[in-house]
């Protein structure tokens, strides 16, 4: 048994008996026990801590949670019975893999990647992915919270809720690279000071935009449409990227502690990776269909796609195709949801080239919440 | 050993460890088990049962790429670990007289 069983057995013992939030104050502070006793020391700690189950009984008595708080009465076992297989039995005609293997993986069969473009409507050239062309953006700041979004505006716009002297803001825009610096005080805050508000228009065309921050703060974009490559990253922050069509080759999203959330389209001709050490990583994808091939990983915590749990991790394949979604956590909840609703365009192209093109319905894109 | 580690000594002697300097969850177990034979289970209910009572604070700071976890004592944590430590002293008094009063009439 290594460390991820152990805490996985753990979590599942304490489910029984323990509140969620109890339940994860406890796996943190295990999760945290390991990596401070070091790599080699795994099964040492394991020895320590001894069996998971009487580990869990024992942690739920001195935290004064009764032996059978949380265990499920029959009734509420009958009924779970009855739901799963009323889900079951459509799903058994789609899948039987998934049926058999109880939801804790869900497969299917490889099928080719198809969409269609209605033909009324030409693909608009501003959205095809061409690196080199469009503006790139590379946000740097530190203890702060930040806000890239489009707006209805000519030229791009940086506020900030914060009193500075001058020295920490340092910002240009040249009229194909835009770069804003945030410098921290220097003083070990953790706790951001405040936002700062990065306002691009919204006609713009995007290449890369790289957004980077150290400490503490939030990092929040929206509403952007991209040719490139859109990386994001936190060290101890929520990461939000809403409303993001991208087209091109990757796209990061990461959170070192902190919850990672994402809606829009997934990237196409690369690959999308959104991801956290510590916190729930929540996806929604604006797709047509649902053949996006996809990998969803928690070590302690739970997959959900389209709110049906799947255990630590779900998975589908769709053939040989060089882009995939990918989510994960170490510690945390990972769900992925589509939302036919959500469709603001069209997705064409062929498996591997990365010549994909969004046809925009109306409108392209929504500026406002 | 046949004595038994009770509630009020085991806070006692965290909070004695974190009078010293502020600790992480694994750095704090290790303090406490170079001078007692307790498990590492026991300490976390500790932990955060000092959380509550307000003896203790908790903090996050970044650790090469992931938050750690550190426990400070209060000034409240600070009082009761004094009061602790003066009913221990008489408590030990006691049972050291006793016990020597019979190794002296045995």
């Amino acid at each position: 048994m290594d460390k991820r069983a152990y805490l996985s057995r753990l979590s599942d013992n304490l489910e029984r008996y323990v509140p969620d939030q109890e339940r994860w104050d406890i796996l943190r502070w295990y999760e945290e026990y390991f990596k401070d006793a070091g790599e080699g020391n795994e099964q040492a700690v394991i020895q320590e801590l001894g069996d998971p189950a009487t580990l869990a009984r024992r942690l739920a008595e001195e935290r004064g949670y009764g032996e059978t708080r949380k265990g499920p009465r029959m009734w509420q076992i009958l009924l779970g019975a009855v739901i799963v297989v009323i889900i079951a039995i459509p799903l058994m005609a789609f899948s039987p893999l998934a049926q058999l293997l109880g939801f804790h993986r869900v497969t299917h069969d490889p099928v080719e990647f198809v969409t269609t473009v209605p033909v009324e409507q030409a693909p608009s050239e501003w959205y095809e992915p061409d690196p080199g062309y469009g503006v790139d953006i590379d946000i740097n700041a530190e203890g702060v919270n930040v806000d890239l979004h489009a707006e209805d505006i000519d030229s791009p716009s940086v506020r900030t809720n914060m009193s500075t002297d001058g020295d920490n803001l340092d910002w240009d825009f040249d009229g194909q690279y835009l770069y804003v610096n945030w410098y921290g005080s220097g003083e070990s805050s953790y706790k951001a000071a405040g936002t700062l508000t990065v306002a691009i228009p919204a006609s713009w065309e995007l290449a890369q935009v790289s957004v980077y921050l150290v400490g503490a703060g939030d990092a929040a974009v929206s509403d952007l449409q991209l040719c490139d490559e859109l990386y994001v990253e936190t060290e101890v922050g929520n990461v939000t990227a809403k409303r993001i069509l991208d087209v091109g080759g990757y796209l990061s999203l990461h959170a070192g502690v902190g919850d990672v959330s994402f809606d829009g389209l997934p990237a196409r001709a690369g690959s999308t990776y959104l991801s956290t050490e510590t916190g729930d990583v929540s996806a929604t994808l604006f797709c047509e269909d649902r053949s996006v091939p996809y990998s969803l990983n928690t070590d302690v915590g739970t997959v959900t796609v389209d709110g049906v749990d799947c255990g630590s991790s779900a998975s589908y394949s769709v053939g040989s195709v060089a882009w995939h979604f990918n989510a994960w956590t170490n510690v945390g909840d990972v769900s992925l949801a589509f939302d036919p609703e959500g469709v603001v365009g069209v997705i064409q192209g062929e498996d591997n080239g990365g010549i994909y093109t969004i046809v925009p319905t109306s409108p392209p894109v929504s500026v406002t919440d | 050993m046949a004595f038994a580690m009770g509630t009020p000594l085991l806070d006692a002697c965290v909070l004695a460890v974190l009078s010293g300097g502020d600790a992480y969850g694994y750095s704090l177990t290790q303090r406490v088990k170079e001078r007692l034979d307790i498990s590492e289970s026991t300490l976390y209910p500790v932990l955060r049962r000092l959380e509550r009572d307000g003896y203790l604070r908790v903090y996050d700071r970044p650790f090469q790429g992931r938050n750690r976890r550190y426990y400070a004592i209060t000034q409240v944590g600070r009082t009761y670990l004094d009061v602790r430590r003066g009913e221990w002293k008489e408590f030990r008094d006691g049972v050291d007289a006793l016990l020597e009063e019979e190794s002296e009439h045995g």
